[in-house]
């Protein structure tokens, strides 16, 4: 309750140009939108850049920031937004493919690295995450998204529509969907485990 | 009661909640001062260089202005206004012949002290003719 006023006040103060005012604000904040882009991406340091980016793109459009919906929510917007941008810049230039290929084998080892399960071994942990991962990152990223913050984040569909920055419905289309698509991207692993 | 498609899903909330873990922000200042950093780099020279260039621009747009309007002013009405005829060196007074090769010309001072003949297309005036 003490903290809000505070919170609005460092807003106040940073819409007028104080950057120690925001370099506080990000203090407060770069923990939970960092742990929302790694969600979203899976990669520390696509998250990070994620998180920096979300917090100069608020900076620069603070002024319109009218304070009706809670600071942590806009910039849960922002940085959604910014990972949909990184997504679709990928789609269309793309750097790194998802899925990891063969190894490659240095001559020099002195052994040959394997992928996969050795027959009749159980699927280890890497494996299973490496799994998950893969099928997550194969929503698109406005359904990853909606996954994202009610399973992992544990949000209601009203804190959904307000970071996403979309209507009720449309969350729970979204999540429909999504978990649809993600039962059907892990059905392999369920019969596995 | 759950449905088996709501037990199905809870498996796999499961499943994610247990796999899909975040690794610590190993270095959390790194990101204040990257976007500090970024907002003092975009900030610092774009205000000055734009501001200036803007004024300048305005400065320089409202002198030309003035100074066309200046001359304008000053210069247009003695160009356009009424002339007498004491400001002409001279004036054509007639332009006939009666031969179509042969034109001439004649300029009168304003005062009348003198007349000029300017004649083109023969050699010489035969002696039995006379300038009307």
């Amino acid at each position: 309750m003490g903290e809000l006023p505070d919170e609005a006040a460092l807003v106040a103060r940073a819409r007028q140009g104080d950057t120690r005012a925001f370099d506080e604000l990000i203090t407060r904040h770069r923990e939970k939108i960092y742990m929302h882009a790694y969600h979203m991406l899976r990669s520390e340091d696509d998250a990070v850049e994620i998180a920096q980016e979300t917090f100069i793109r608020a900076w620069k459009s603070l002024s319109r920031f009218d304070g009706k919906a809670a600071l942590s929510s806009w910039l849960y917007r922002i940085a959604t937004n910014a990972v949909i941008d990184l997504c679709r810049r990928r789609r269309s230039h793309p750097e790194v493919e998802v899925d990891v290929g063969p190894m490659k084998v240095d001559p020099a080892s002195q052994t040959t690295p394997h992928r996969g399960e050795v027959p009749g071994a159980s699927v280890d942990r890497a494996e299973i995450r490496r799994r998950i991962e893969a099928a997550l990152l194969q929503l698109s990223p406005e359904h990853r998204a909606v996954v994202v913050l009610k399973e992992l984040e544990d949000l209601s569909y009203e804190e959904i529509a307000a970071r996403v920055g979309c209507s009720l419905g449309t969350v729970m289309s979204r999540l429909h969907y999504a978990r649809k698509h993600l039962q059907t991207l892990l059905r392999d692993l369920h019969e596995e485990l | 009661m759950k449905n088996s498609d709501d037990r199905e899903w809870e498996k796999t909330r499961n499943l994610l909640r247990e796999h899909l873990t975040v690794p610590p922000l190993t270095n959390p200042d790194f990101i204040n001062s990257r976007v500090l950093e970024a907002i003092e780099r975009e900030e610092r020279p774009r205000p000055a260089a734009s501001g200036w260039s803007l004024r300048w621009l305005f400065w320089s747009g409202a002198t030309a202005l003035l100074m066309a309007g200046l001359l304008t002013a000053v210069l247009m009405p003695r160009e356009f206004g009424l002339r007498s005829h004491d400001e002409f060196i001279s004036q054509v007074i007639s332009a006939r012949a009666e031969m179509p090769q042969l034109s001439v010309t004649g300029f009168q001072v304003p005062d009348g002290r003198g007349v000029v003949l300017w004649m083109e297309g023969v050699d010489y005036i035969p002696a039995g003719e006379g300038v009307r």
